[in-house]
């Protein structure tokens, strides 16, 4: 049951903090750029229709700072932090594991391994399809999470202890592989760091495209089973009897999650910790619902990826530090806490 | 037992030992006649002595640089083990390899049983350094970072393995070129240098900062080192200080230049506006070594485009 | 709603638990399983509601085979109290039971005022209404257990299963919440069946059993018929008495020394 309190929050304070972090981020960078400017940059690009005399006064080169790389990186920033939230909302309301997220499970090492897979037949054989990559990287995730969950499953259920060391287990090959596939590949380390770390750096408009669609198919799919996603939360036997296919459900839903994760790594490489820490934060405020659960996770972790980029590219200005590395700052003291809490205290 | 027995023995068992240590540190061979350079001290780039007793006739090079360098000195033959990297001269492909830089096969090296070993800095670990010493075999550091550091590692590598005259003739050579070199650019009239940004990778912005051999490289083939005063070492820029930079030329070590050129946020950098991103051998700007001046050619025709 | 079981095998692995059972479970009867452990009878309850399929045999649910019904419809005819109460423990009460009205939602559905009404009338039914904006995990056992009863009864049921529904509770709840499922027998029609371990408590509220052993029904009738001193010394190998309740009248079992 969606209160009436809790979505008039989400639009209120929720949709606008979203819609003012893209704005400020994008006045944020190595590069300092008076607020001004960026508005103008942004307004004369969108609204003005490129008309010159708008522009006139700011040097070609912030125009091109703001408008092709700060603009586009923000805003896929926002996409990939919304997809890795949501996926993290799904794997742990399915798994009933708090500690779930696409990172721990595997899910993120798989979808890295299957996108340098094809990297490495595009330089080898000159396969080039298009949007192959984040469908390399689907089918990588799929399997990751199929081979992490049959491994720690014990009898019905997916206990805490076993999902973790599957997902270690599981995650530390990946990354093996992923730097096997790099080397074969004639990369040199850098290409090898950013799939294990993650970055938003040299990304531009069409990078977008490679997470849209994704995003927006596997987030209507995921909220439409929200009532599901609340009702498999009683326990697997209980949802069943509760007329739910359990089954069914969830299969979509995992395949859905790992669709979504996906299309974020193979434009970004591994982020973790995002599909961690933002569920349990939202929750704390939303509750359990799903229902609200799922939007507000979404733009919450839209909002904290943009902010973690910014930092990533000014804290050491003008040098960039890989993003990966500023969520995993925030986010390992956060899984620890996780770690620390009794049982019995985070159940849901 | 009684204490007094026990630290009876423990006394006499440390005067015993410290005799044996005493005896040890002495040589016990007669004083030799010195005819020759040999035995030779040597101090390396990590500031380690090393005594040379006889002329090495068998070598392993740890880095392309080095392996280039010993070939250019007439000490091909002598060369037994190189890395994987080792590709030029060609002849340097045929000789077995014994691993990468990074973490080279150091039972490997033992068992081919050279003289010495010459190797770029932190490239054999200190437990490593120390196997192959007990083994008899030297490990000698030589890790030049300018063109001047070449030439003077040429002359102590020359002097090393006593081919004095071939260093001195190899050294002079390249000062000649160096010169001709300079003239030529100086010549090339530029009153401004342009500026040259050096990428090193297309994932992250890897460059070059201050400092470093590439660096100096660029400066001495007529243009300046865009990224020079943003720190030094390697470095990993943001994509928007490149664009405040904005280069008058892009060189890539790596063939990227199509994808650089096909990059559809960056069509605004002058550099690709004009054309001038151009792709340099990496093998021949980043080893401080003999082909020196064919990575300033490199350059130099990057730069002059 | 009656149920009738023909003839049904079921095995875990090679483990063979149930061998050819059959019972007929009335319409509006309160229907007991007792047996020892291992005897089947929640094997028995999971394959009534359809958690597990039989490998032989057939159920009969109102005349129709189960088989051919599918998940949602049957959470609309049949709800499952368990005895773990993995009742949601973050949720409100009130938001748990409405999952109870899940089976006639469809996806994109929101419930509606009927389906509110009828969250309401099972909280009353419950005496959980006062509770309705607690957090379950804030609850005491008993009340939990009265919070499942209530979602059971938003599915608006016919049949209710209930598996050792009082077996972690104290006595006083113990009596509490069978009460109410009598009362929703009696007053509602409902058909129960109950799997219980306590034989005097399902002596006294059930008016049919089925004393299950190995996996075959073994004794079947009114309580006095099946709780016998032979019965349950034979099923449940030891030695006890059976006696008239002196209140209730019903059979009451007592241990005796071996």
């Amino acid at each position: 049951m969606m209160k009436k309190s809790k979505r008039r929050l989400f639009y209120i304070f929720l949709l606008p903090a979203l819609v003012v972090s893209v704005v400020l981020a994008t006045a944020m960078g190595a590069v300092a750029v008076p607020p001004l400017d960026t508005v103008r940059i942004v307004l004369a690009r969108t609204v003005f229709s490129r008309d010159p005399g708008r522009l006139a006064g700011i040097p070609r080169g912030t125009v091109s700072i703001i408008w092709n790389l700060r603009l586009p990186r923000v805003l896929l920033g926002a996409l990939v932090g919304s997809s890795l939230a949501l996926a993290g909302v799904t794997f742990q309301g399915l798994l009933r594991n708090p500690l779930a997220d696409p990172f721990t499970i595997g899910v993120s090492s798989g979808a890295a391994a299957g996108a340098t897979l094809a990297l490495l037949l595009r330089q080898l054989v000159g396969l080039n399809l298009p949007h192959m990559i984040p469908l390399f990287a689907f089918v990588g995730a799929v399997l990751a999470m199929f081979f992490v969950y049959n491994l720690a499953k014990i009898g019905a259920t997916v206990p805490v202890v076993t999902l973790l060391l599957s997902g270690v287990v599981v995650s530390s090959f990946l990354s093996a592989v992923i730097s096997m596939t790099m080397v074969l590949a004639g990369q040199n380390m850098q290409g090898i760091f950013f799939w294990l770390s993650g970055g938003l750096t040299m990304r531009s408009w069409q990078h977008l495209w490679f997470v849209i669609p994704y995003l927006v198919l596997g987030g209507l799919v995921l909220y439409s089973f929200a009532r599901e996603l609340n009702i498999m939360l009683l326990g697997e036997e209980a949802a069943h009897n509760l007329g739910v296919s359990v089954e069914r459900t969830k299969k979509i839903l995992l395949v859905t999650a790992s669709l979504v994760t996906a299309s974020a790594v193979s434009v970004s490489g591994m982020i973790g910790f995002v599909g961690l820490i933002i569920p349990h934060a939202v929750r704390i405020v939303s509750g359990p619902d799903h229902r609200v659960l799922l939007p507000a996770s979404a733009v919450v972790g839209a909002i904290f990826l943009i902010w973690a980029d910014v930092v990533a590219r000014t804290v050491m200005a003008p040098q960039e530090v890989p993003v990966g590395i500023i969520t995993a700052f925030v986010g390992a003291p956060f899984f620890i806490y996780l770690l620390r809490k009794k049982k019995r205290d985070i159940r849901f | 037992m009684k204490k007094s027995v026990v630290i009876l023995v423990l006394a006499s068992l440390l005067l015993v030992l410290a005799a044996g240590c005493a005896g040890v540190s002495k040589s016990d061979a007669p004083p030799q006649e010195v005819t020759g350079p040999y035995p030779m001290i040597v101090v390396d780039d990590d500031g380690r002595t090393v005594v040379i007793d006889t002329e090495p006739m068998r070598f392993v090079s740890l880095a392309p640089n080095l392996t280039e360098m010993l070939f250019a000195l007439g000490l091909g033959d002598r060369v037994v083990g190189v890395s994987d990297f080792c590709n030029y001269p060609l002849q340097a492909l045929e000789i077995e390899k014994i691993g990468n830089a990074f973490t080279p096969n150091v039972e490997k090296m033992i068992a081919l049983a050279p003289d010495v070993v010459v190797s770029p800095r932190g490239s054999v670990l200190q437990e490593a350094v120390a196997l192959l010493e007990q083994n008899g075999i030297n490990v000698l550091v030589y890790d030049p970072k300018t063109i001047d550091e070449i030439e003077d590692v040429i002359t102590r590598i020359a002097a090393m393995a006593n081919v004095d005259v071939n260093g001195k003739n190899l050294v002079s050579g390249l000062q000649m070129q160096r010169k001709e070199f300079a003239a030529r650019v100086a010549a090339a009239g530029q009153v401004s240098r342009p500026s040259a940004f050096i990428l090193l990778d297309l994932d992250y912005l890897f460059t070059v900062g201050d400092g470093e051999y590439l660096s100096e490289l660029i400066e001495a083939a007529g243009a300046v080192n865009a990224a020079s005063g943003q720190g030094v070492g390697y470095l990993m820029l943001s994509e928007e200080v490149l664009f405040e930079l904005d280069p008058d030329i892009i060189i890539c070590t790596f063939s990227m230049s199509g994808q650089v050129l096909a990059k559809p946020a960056w069509k605004e950098l002058s550099a690709v506006k004009n054309g001038r991103v151009f792709d340099v051998e990496d093998d021949l700007v980043s080893r401080p070594g003999p082909r020196v001046i064919l990575g300033l050619e490199e350059l130099y025709r990057a730069i002059h485009q | 709603m009656e149920i009738r079981v023909s003839d049904v095998d079921f095995s875990y692995g090679a483990q063979r638990v149930l061998r050819g059972l059959s019972l007929h479970i009335p319409e509006g009867s309160f229907t007991g399983l007792i047996g020892p452990n291992g005897s089947g009878k929640t094997t028995l309850l999971r394959l009534l509601s359809k958690a597990a399929k039989p490998e032989r045999g057939t159920i009969f649910l109102g005349g129709r085979d189960m088989a051919v019904i599918t998940q949602k419809e049957l959470a609309r005819q049949m709800a499952v109290v368990s005895q773990d109460g993995d009742a949601g423990y973050l949720f409100t009460v009130e938001e748990v039971v409405t999952m109870g009205r899940a089976p006639y939602l469809g996806r994109f559905q929101s419930e509606s005022a009927r389906d509110r009404e009828i969250v309401r009338g099972a909280l009353e039914m419950t005496g959980c209404l006062h509770l309705k904006n607690r957090v379950v995990a804030e609850l005491s056992g008993g009340e939990r257990q009265r919070v499942v009863i209530a979602r059971a009864l938003a599915q608006q049921p016919k049949v209710l299963l209930l598996d050792e529904p009082t077996s972690h509770l104290d006595i006083g709840y113990q009596q509490e919440i069978l009460d109410l499922v009598r009362r929703l027998n009696s007053a509602e029609g409902m058909t129960v069946v109950a799997v219980l371990h306590d034989l005097n408590l399902a002596a006294y509220y059930c008016n049919l059993l089925y004393l299950l052993e190995a996996g075959r029904v073994f004794a079947a009738g009114k309580p006095s018929d099946v709780l016998t001193a032979h019965n349950v010394g034979q099923v449940y190998r030891t030695r006890v008495l059976v006696t008239p309740h002196p209140v209730l009248g019903t059979p009451t079992v007592s241990l005796l020394p071996l």
